[in-house]
This record gives structure tokens, C-alpha cells and sequence, in this order.
């Protein structure tokens, strides 16, 4: 059974110009001890996604569908489970580590704050757990880290304390919202390894949002990518890559120039801009910039479609693109 | 201060736009210490070639390409664009000589005047400038649609556009001056990926179009790879290796390039553990190789001395005391 399912997800922000469309119809299951890779640009609703899960969106935020979190209702939940659901059970990252943290606290004091909520240790059980999770996120020295603040650390460093304070209660799902972005090559590969590790360690579930479909590329077990608040495509993270169906997920991959690519290659961008999400949605949102486009995508949403034989690689295209259009156009030659 | 050398300079008679030699930079730190941002580096352009500089935030990449257009005054050091001394220059001569060195930015919406249109932020420059360019309405006008901006939205403010589009709108901005040379600082790490490929192929059409010479910052290799002729590696402040962009890539001899290169999500490459830690700290950088803190190859000679360029191709030079190849001498 799924940890987390989450069905028929909508989210939609009532502004002063209208109702925005962020996330409709998103739907998505993490097993547990499994990674989810949500894939997407910025206003795709894959971060609106994950903030509906955490209680985060403002109160314009209208929220539709369900989300059920093993015998937890998500978006139904009494004031007192509330109170210990999150942290406990799902806990998550940040982009910004120093947004994260609290500039004047030292980091003793943050990572302490929580166990002492949640769990009601003493101040020297809560510190030596501190130093464990420090050790835990690898972090040299922890004991000295403990009285050091947040600016003393480098972008890396702030990274894993915001690790270790996600993990202080042992949450069983880590939601990661693009964790590596604002750091360099070097530390993004640490600080991936580091959550790819902590999963097995604590088979824990993980989902990790990212614009980056190299980063999910080696580290989930499944992917959904997401664009203009619907999810395009969603597989196993080897069936994505080995037979890719929607054709934002093909131009994902070809609009990024890659190190095999020899130099001044022309690169094939997709044309156009993200779509305004003001719009009431009747058409599929790729559309206007999808090579493939016709009539038909213009006027109705594709539903997801399973690939025949597949039991987990759905897509939401009426012009799919990999083995699907291979065996039908076999099938029409028959 | 000594550094890696100058050896990787081609000839006087190649006639390079731009020949950067000894480049020191360094700021004032906290309790008197000294930043030594960028600690002797030299390097130089052809005209109508494009050099990719490359290294981790708090290498000196950004600092060197500034301290190109002398923004801030190197410390120490020579930038010569074409016969001239940029840093000996006075304050105005300095100033028109700008005109030709222009510079786009990593965030493009901050890098524009929201109070401004559009039509004010790409015309002031000329405006400035009037009788220096032969540049009329029209001209502009068919500048911005070379950006792919739409004129008739010419009166609009930044913030009625995209990223991407913002970043079009500095490009044409840059461009309004007819500069030789075009300094990109991480110009598509702020952008989605749809729209980043976009903006290399305009820039790539540009930059044939206006004959331009291009220093181009990114901590992106594959974007690197794509726009670059010449690449150069740079590590707390110093080169470790420079050379054509293809020769580099494909055959890094630099411990600390290889380890980059390993870094890349999907490179296939399994992390041997030799960039772990951090970044050392530019107010105490290492003695002797800079990189001898986190290199699995560091002996004693790399505590002490600093290692100077050598060649490892007709262009490639690595400043490394255990280079992952054999020289050649040519």
C-alpha cells in the first residue's frame, strides 16, 4: 500500500484578477522507502503541489481532491494530529537553506526546538540527539556546530543542518523542495547523495522536486513531470528515460545542451513561453508551444493513458511520441 | 604574488582583443585580513572568440570578468583591449572605452530598471552616447526585434515581461551600443529550462551577427561546452587550466577539473570522494596549490609551491604539480 496517495489534486488561487489555476488534476502515490521525482519549470505546480500536502498555501488557496497519508485524511485533519503530522511524519527542505534557518539562533537551538516539541525530551537528550543528527548528515565536528549560527556555515553546511532538522523526528516521507539549486555542481552532487543515502538508511520516502531531470535521473525509483499544473507524464524512472512519450518530456530533454554534445551545437529550444495559468483550463497546456499540436489539443485535455503493458507509465498527450506512436503506427500498417 | 604564470598567453603577434596579465584582485576583510579574490591570473581573447570561464561560486570567475571592464580597479595587474592599458586610463577615457565592453547579468529582472520601459532602457545608452553611434529610432527598433521582443510592447515595464524575455531586453540593451566585446555573467541560470536554450541560440546568432567576442561565466559545463571556444578552469582565485574548450573536456588533466566534470548529475562518472569539503576560505587560502586541500592527489611540492602552467597540447595548459597526463613540449 502507498504511504502517500494523492488523487485528483486541484489547487486554485482566488486573486484580486480572477481565479489562478495552479495545480488541477495532479495525481501521485509514494511507496514507502521509494523516491518520487516531480519534474518541472517554475509554474508548473509541482512546488504548489508539495505546499498543499504541508499546510503551506495561504488561506486563498482553494484546495480540491484528496490526499490520504497511510490512515491520515491530509487535508482533513483534526487541529491535534495537525500539530504532530508535520515534522513527525512528513517533514521537508527548502530551496534556500538561509531562509530556512533563523539568522540569530544558533543552530544547537533550531535542530533542538522540534524534538523538544514533538517529543518532549529533556534539553540534554535533545542536545545529544542534535549531535547524532549532525553526524548523521555527515557535518565534521558537531558538537562545535551546535553553538555556531547560521552564517558561520558555508551554503553546503546550512544545507544539512536544514537536513538534519527535517529528520529530527524521524519522518517516515521527506518531501525536498529543490534542494540543490541554489548551490554549486560540486556541493548539489553531496547534498543528493547524502538524501540518496539517508533514504536507504531510514527507508525513508523521498520526494525530490527539481526543474533538473539529470538530477532525478540516477536517484528516484519514479517520476512525474509537471507543467502548467497537470502532470504530463509519469513512469518509473527507467521507463521515462527509456521509451519517453509526451513531447514536453522529449523537448525537456533536448532544449539542454549536454556534455556529449560537441561545441556550438545548435540546441532545439522550445519556443514560446509558460502558460498563464489565469485561463480556465480546456486545452491541453503545452499546446501552444507542442510541435504536434492540432485541433484536438486545443479544445480538450488529454486524459493520462496508460502505455500498453505498463502498468506504471501513464501520459497525457494525444500525439504520444515514443513506443506508443511506434506500435500503432505498426498496428495501422496491419 | 606568485602565480601559475603566463605561459598559456598565445604570441604578441596573435593580437589578442584582450590580454589580462597578473590580474590581482583583493578586498578589504573583516579585522584587516585580506580577500584575495583572484590572486594573478592572466589570460587572453582573440577577437570573435568566446572564452568560457568556469569554477565553483567564490572562485574569482565574476571578479575577473568585472575586473575587465575595471569594475571595481584591479589591485594589481594589466588589461589591455586592443593597444590600451584599462587600468593606467583616465576616469573618462575609461568611460568611452566602456561603450565597447558590455556586460549582461545573471538575474535579468533586477538587472532592469522597473520604473523604466523597456524603450528607456535599451535607447539611454545611445541617448548618452549620441554622437558617438549612428543609431536612429529605427535602427533600435530593428534591434529589439532581433532580440525577439515584439516592439510594438517597447513601452512596457520590465516586470509586464518573463525572465526569459527580461534577459532579451538586457541583451538588446547591451547591444544598443554597438560593444565589441560581450561579458556574460551566468546568463541563463536564472531562466527555465525551456527558455535557457533560447537565449544561447540568440546569443550564438548574435554574437555572428555583431562580431562580437564573448567572455562567458557559467557554473554550467554543458552550457559552457556549448558556447565556448576556450575554456578556463579557475580554483580560489587562480587558473588551474585554460585551453581550447574541446581539448579540456574531453581530456581534463587538472585533478580539480576532472572532479568538476564528475560532478555533473548523469556523467556517469563514480564520485571517488576527492571533492569533498568545502570550498577553503579566500581570506586564508591555501598554501602552495590552492586545490591541495581537497585533491586525492596532493603530495608535499603542492603544500609549498605553487605549481605553474604547462602544456599538455597545442592549447592546453594545467597549473598542477600531478597533472593526469604527460606533458607534451612543443
Amino acid at each position: 500500500m502507498a504511504l502517500l496517495e494523492v488523487n485528483e489534486l486541484a489547487v486554485t488561487f482566488n486573486t484580486p484578477k480572477g481565479p489562478v489555476y495552479a495545480v488541477s488534476d495532479v495525481s501521485f502515490a509514494v511507496d514507502k522507502g521509494q523516491a518520487l521525482g516531480i519534474v518541472g519549470e517554475s509554474g508548473s505546480g509541482k512546488s504548489v503541489t508539495v505546499k498543499s500536502l504541508m499546510g503551506l498555501l495561504p488561506r486563498t488557496a482553494k484546495i480540491d481532491g484528496s490526499a490520504q497519508y497511510e490512515d491520515v485524511d491530509v487535508f482533513n485533519m483534526s487541529k491535534e494530529r495537525r500539530k504532530h503530522f508535520y515534522g513527525v511524519d512528513i517533514a521537508m527542505v527548502f530551496q534556500n537553506p538561509m531562509t530556512s534557518l533563523n539568522p540569530v539562533k544558533r543552530i544547537g537551538e533550531q535542530l533542538m526546538e522540534g524534538m523538544r516539541f514533538h517529543r518532549g525530551l529533556s534539553r540534554d537528550a535533545a542536545k545529544s540527539r542534535a549531535i547524532e543528527l549532525l553526524d548523521l548528515v555527515r557535518i565534521p565536528d558537531p558538537t562545535k556546530r551546535l553553538s555556531q549560527y547560521p552564517h558561520e556555515l558555508s551554503g553546503g553546511m546550512r544545507q544539512r543542518v536544514v537536513i538534519a532538522m527535517a529528520l529530527a523526528n524521524d519522518p517516515a516521507l521527506l518531501i525536498a523542495d529543490e534542494p540543490t539549486t541554489a548551490l554549486d555542481v560540486t556541493v548539489q552532487r553531496d547534498i543528493l547523495d547524502l538524501l540518496d543515502s539517508l533514504r536507504r538508511e531510514l527507508d525513508m520516502a523521498l520526494i525530490l522536486i527539481t526543474h533538473d531531470l539529470g538530477v532525478v535521473r540516477d536517484r528516484t525509483d519514479s517520476i512525474a513531470v509537471m507543467y502548467g499544473g497537470r502532470v504530463m507524464e509519469t513512469a518509473t524512472t527507467e521507463e521515462v528515460f527509456a521509451d519517453t512519450e509526451h513531447p514536453y518530456t522529449q523537448a525537456l530533454q533536448r532544449a539542454i545542451p549536454d556534455m556529449s554534445m560537441p561545441r556550438g551545437t545548435r540546441l532545439d529550444p522550445i519556443p514560446g513561453s509558460p502558460p498563464d495559468l489565469a485561463i480556465t483550463p480546456v486545452s491541453c497546456p503545452f499546446a501552444p508551444r507542442c510541435t504536434f499540436a492540432t485541433d484536438e489539443c486545443r479544445t480538450s485535455i488529454p486524459p493520462l493513458s496508460a502505455v500498453p503493458g505498463s502498468e506504471t507509465h501513464r501520459y497525457a498527450c494525444f500525439h504520444p511520441q515514443g513506443l506508443v506512436a511506434a506500435a500503432s503506427t505498426v498496428g495501422g500498417e496491419a | 604574488m606568485v602565480g601559475v604564470g603566463t605561459r598559456s598567453l598565445r604570441p604578441e603577434d596573435a593580437e589578442a582583443l584582450i590580454r589580462v596579465e597578473n590580474l590581482v584582485m583583493e578586498f578589504p576583510g573583516p579585522r584587516g585580513a585580506v580577500l584575495q579574490a583572484v590572486s594573478d591570473v592572466s589570460f587572453d581573447v582573440l577577437e570573435g572568440e568566446t572564452l568560457g570561464i568556469v569554477g565553483e561560486s567564490g572562485c574569482g570567475k565574476s571578479t575577473t570578468a568585472k575586473a575587465v571592464i575595471q569594475m571595481p580597479r584591479p589591485t594589481s595587474g594589466s588589461v589591455v583591449y586592443r593597444d590600451a592599458d584599462l587600468t593606467s586610463m583616465d576616469k573618462e577615457t575609461l568611460r568611452s572605452k566602456r561603450t565597447d565592453l558590455q556586460m549582461i547579468f545573471q538575474d535579468p529582472i533586477s538587472a532592469l530598471n522597473p520604473r523604466r520601459s523597456v524603450w528607456d532602457i535599451i535607447s539611454e545608452g545611445v541617448e548618452i552616447w549620441g554622437t558617438h553611434g549612428a543609431w536612429t529610432d529605427a535602427r533600435l527598433i530593428e534591434l529589439i526585434e532581433s532580440v525577439g521582443i515584439d516592439p510594438q510592447y517597447k513601452d512596457r515595464k520590465p516586470f509586464q515581461f518573463s525572465g526569459g524575455q527580461c534577459q532579451r531586453i538586457s541583451i538588446a540593451r547591451a547591444l544598443a551600443l554597438d560593444p565589441r566585446v560581450l561579458i556574460c555573467d551566468e546568463p541563463v541560470s536564472a531562466l527555465d529550462v525551456s527558455v535557457q536554450a533560447q537565449i544561447l541560440n540568440l546569443l550564438d546568432d548574435l554574437k555572428t551577427e555583431h562580431d562580437l567576442t564573448m567572455l562567458f561565466i557559467s557554473h554550467d559545463l554543458a552550457v559552457v561546452r556549448n558556447v565556448s571556444d576556450r575554456v578556463m578552469v579557475m580554483y580560489l582565485g587562480r587558473v588551474a587550466e585554460v585551453g581550447d574548450a574541446d581539448s579540456i573536456f574531453d581530456n581534463p588533466i587538472h585533478p580539480y577539473t576532472q572532479a568538476l566534470l564528475a560532478a555533473i548529475p548523469g556523467s556517469g562518472v563514480v564520485d571517488d570522494g576527492s571533492l569533498s569539503g568545502e570550498l577553503p576560505s579566500p581570506l586564508d587560502p591555501p598554501t602552495g596549490c590552492r586545490f591541495h586541500t581537497r585533491c586525492a592527489y596532493a603530495t608535499e611540492v603542492c603544500i609549498t609551491t605553487v605549481p605553474e602552467f604547462e602544456q599538455f597540447g597545442p592549447d592546453h595548459w594545467v597549473a598542477c604539480h600531478n597533472p593526469q597526463g604527460t606533458p607534451v613540449t612543443l
